[in-house]
């Protein structure tokens, strides 16, 4: 006993020698002002899915971004001068402390995150990012995010898309009175959709008549489709995944259930007009959305990604996830740009960019969002309602543009942290 | 070379088979080993240090599993139950009761030895595949639990955790070392915080298995009757493995919940439990450094896949685009490797490391 603790004692003393010959290790990373600016080069990093079943929205979505990027380098960069450089890494969406493992990979080395996938990944990070003051746009949308000061939201919130699908629903389309429903997947996201409902059934007048929730690894959607179907569901809201809505959608078609589908964008993929489900899908599924529909080269931003696809991507196929990353990597310029302009790409000074930045209109690939501190942000409360179409570039095809409803003009924004 | 072989291999007194470091070698061995641990964060930079800091926290749970499964021969399947536990022990005691560290820590062990100590009776009347069977049906139950128990465990949308690790004016989250003159990075300072409780709690296993009650749990691991004719008792033993083996689990649950400030059910699934066996079986069976062993290596290595992905030729970079992924190879590792280690190396790779130590010990007589 007492050999082992004269033991002990031998390692205590190493390790405060070991340590001491290392503590300028960290004191050098901190003293580093300036992290992923290296000359005229800044790093934006990207935690996406690019290997599980969620890869379909990750990796289209990092192509977007890389595109944009490549065509701002092509132009001259960010003030004729910075190029900009991605650097992706995996997570896996069903664990959000892959996105906390991935982050502590590269926070050192990127001036700001450009994506970062899933609501609770989000959540997962935030902690970090006050501690590292490192900002982040994420791709998720959550109403909490815009009075998050170390995020960089944009698009209307998931919530403000629900209650205007619902209100499309009832008012735009003259069918007061009938039975609404939801069926969130059973994370912060499905959450945030359900919130929309509920609180546009509040300011509406109406009772959501039957909720049903599932996890993204279910196989067996017979029970909720019979729970909404005996509740007699005229229209369901949907926040759900790729791979899921096919399983949803099967069981539904299956029980003859054909209720109106009111899908929150990332139930979609383009590859679900292919399915069988289709003449299902072109009857009775909505998306909403507050982007345009693939192709639409009325709206300034679609024909730039047109031409920058042709030039540096060309085998791209049209995808909603692709235009979101494009989408996203223009905010991530007019960030940056704010910063140059500011002379201050240190973190402190994209964040003070952040506030000072004013509306960006994301050419009209999103909403336009006014950014302030976090507490006078604004984000765009109207969306876009689409119908499936076979024949659409995203098999989508707008019914509607820019519809927005009383109740999104009165919901609130905070924080509940 | 009497003296050396008895200091090394051949025993002559009972002290030499308790000791805990057997020959001068083995002290200069651990020397070193801890030495190369104190430098790691400094050596191996930031994202590397997560990782190590995950795998001293696995470290502590697949000891705690080795101590019920390896030492006592009570096989379970429910280490992840007892590890969310833990953690939302810790959610609890320090973010609604404001205990500091370390008396949510402690608590949270207690609780899981608590609860273990309930489940441990059901090894008095269930042996082999029914215990197996029970303690599966625990992670459901406890999944259930804390996917629906939403005032607790904010449901499946997870919660923040608030569990600093700071008494005084020591703050794991930003060390000072002598003779530095800035602050670690709170990953270099939970590092510390968690290679040091595997220690402190890796010994107290060690002293634990090679005393009287650890011989007893081998006893009763062996055969259980027979332990019981020479006067175990097998109600003390098998409910003291419990109660033991679960208070570690819970222990690393709260350290995870305290690093990772956000927890939600997703981290305590069933997979998280065959992890841990894979750990136990990979590292080596009834062995306390094996835990360790295992518990890093399978921590780095879907980490270490990932990394060089880029030049596995069989390896896609992107789900869809044909090929294995990351991804799914990750996911298969954990079965692979306890079908492998079954059968080629039942003992693990701490067996391993024996082979290659005797063989050193003996030397030029190897054969």
């Amino acid at each position: 006993m007492r050999r082992g603790l004269r033991q002990l004692r031998w390692l205590a003393v190493t390790m405060a020698v070991l340590g001491a010959c290392g503590g300028g290790a960290g004191d050098g990373a901190a003293a580093r002002q300036t992290p992923g600016v290296a000359g005229d080069t800044i790093t934006v990093g990207a935690i996406v899915p690019l290997s599980d079943a969620v890869a379909v929205i990750g990796a289209p979505m990092a192509a977007g971004m890389q595109v944009y990027f490549d065509a701002l380098n092509a132009r001259g960069g960010i003030a004729g001068r910075y190029k900009l450089k991605l650097l992706t890494e995996d997570q896996t969406y069903a664990n959000p402390s892959t996105s906390a493992q991935k982050y502590q990979k590269i926070k050192d080395q990127v001036a700001l995150f450009g994506t970062v996938v899933g609501t609770d990944h989000i959540n997962t990070l935030l902690p970090l990012l006050a501690e590292d003051s490192v900002m982040v746009m994420p791709a998720t949308f959550d109403s909490e995010w815009v009075r998050e000061p170390m995020l960089f939201p944009w698009l209307a919130p998931y919530q403000i898309w629900a209650m205007n699908g619902v209100s499309y629903f009832l008012e735009a389309g003259g069918r007061a009175g009938k039975n609404i429903c939801a069926m969130t997947l059973a994370t912060g996201y499905g959450d945030a959709g359900l919130e929309g409902v509920t609180f546009a059934a509040e300011k509406m007048g109406f009772t959501v008549a039957a909720t049903a929730r599932f996890k993204q690894d279910d196989q067996d959607f017979v029970a909720p489709i019979t729970q909404l179907r005996n509740a007699r569901c005229d229209a369901v809201v949907l926040a759900s995944l790729p791979a899921v809505t096919g399983r949803i959608l099967g069981a539904a078609a299956q029980a003859g259930f054909a209720p109106q589908w009111i899908a929150l964008s990332p139930g979609w993929h383009a590859t679900m007009v292919a399915s069988p489900l289709r003449e299902y899908l072109v009857k009775n599924f909505w998306v909403v959305f507050d982007a345009p529909a693939w192709g639409d080269t009325t709206v300034e931003g679609m024909a730039e990604m047109e031409s920058a696809v042709a030039r540096f991507r060309p085998d791209q196929k049209p995808d909603i996830y692709f235009s979101t990353g494009y989408a996203m990597a223009l905010g991530v310029e007019a960030l940056l740009s704010r910063a140059v302009e500011m002379g201050d790409l240190s973190r402190a000074g994209i964040l003070r960019a952040s506030e000072t930045l004013g509306v960006v209109s994301y050419a009209g690939l999103a909403g336009a969002y006014r950014y302030g501190p976090a507490a006078d942000r604004e984000p765009p409360r109207t969306t876009n309602i689409f119908r499936v179409d076979p024949d659409a570039p995203v098999g989508l095809r707008a019914l509607r543009s820019g519809y927005g409803t009383a109740a999104a003009q009165e919901y609130e924004f905070k924080s509940r942290r | 070379m009497i003296r050396r072989l008895r200091n090394t291999r051949i025993t002559t007194e009972y002290a030499h088979d308790l000791a805990l470091w057997r020959s001068r070698p083995a002290q200069v061995g651990v020397l070193l080993l801890f030495g190369v641990i104190a430098a790691a964060p400094f050596l191996v930079g930031n994202y590397w240090t997560t990782v190590l800091i995950y795998g001293g926290i696995a470290a502590v749970g697949t000891i705690g599993l080795n101590l019920l499964t390896g030492f006592t021969g009570q096989a379970s399947l429910g280490h992840a139950f007892f590890f969310g536990t833990g953690a939302y022990a810790s959610v609890v005691l320090s973010g609604r009761f404001g205990l500091p560290f370390p008396l949510w820590l402690i608590g949270a062990a207690m609780l899981g030895g608590l609860i273990g100590g309930l489940v441990g009776p059901f090894a008095l009347r269930l042996r082999g595949n029914y215990l197996v069977i029970v303690s599966l049906g625990l992670v459901f139950v406890g999944q259930h639990l804390f996917e629906n128990w939403t005032s607790v465990t904010g449901g499946l949308t997870g919660i923040s955790v608030r569990a600093p690790v700071a008494i005084g004016p020591f703050d794991a989250a930003a060390l000072t070392l002598p003779g530095a003159s800035g602050t670690l990075t709170r990953n270099q300072g939970y590092y510390y915080f968690v290679w040091l409780t595997v220690l402190a709690l890796g010994l107290a296993a060690r002293n634990l298995v090679r005393s009287r009650p650890g011989r007893a749990l081998q006893a009763i691991r062996d055969r259980d009757l027979a332990a019981e004719v020479i006067g175990v008792s097998l109600v003390q033993y098998k409910v003291g493995a419990f109660v033991v083996s679960s208070a570690y689990a819970a222990c690393a649950g709260a350290m995870y919940a305290s690093y990772a400030r956000y927890v939600s059910p997703l981290d305590f699934t069933f997979f998280l439990s065959i992890q841990y066996v894979a750990m136990m079986v990979v590292g080596g069976v009834g062995s306390v450094l094996g835990s360790v062993i295992g518990a890093v290596f399978l921590t780095a290595l879907p980490r270490l896949i990932e990394s060089a992905s880029a030049s596995l030729p069989f390896v896609a970079a992107q789900g869809g685009s044909g090929g294995v992924t990351v991804f799914t190879i990750n996911q298969a590792l954990f079965g692979v490797l306890i079908i492998v280690f079954l059968l080629v190396e039942p003992l693990g790779m701490v067996e391993i490391w024996r082979r290659i130590k005797r063989y050193f010990l003996a030397w030029p007589f190897s054969y």
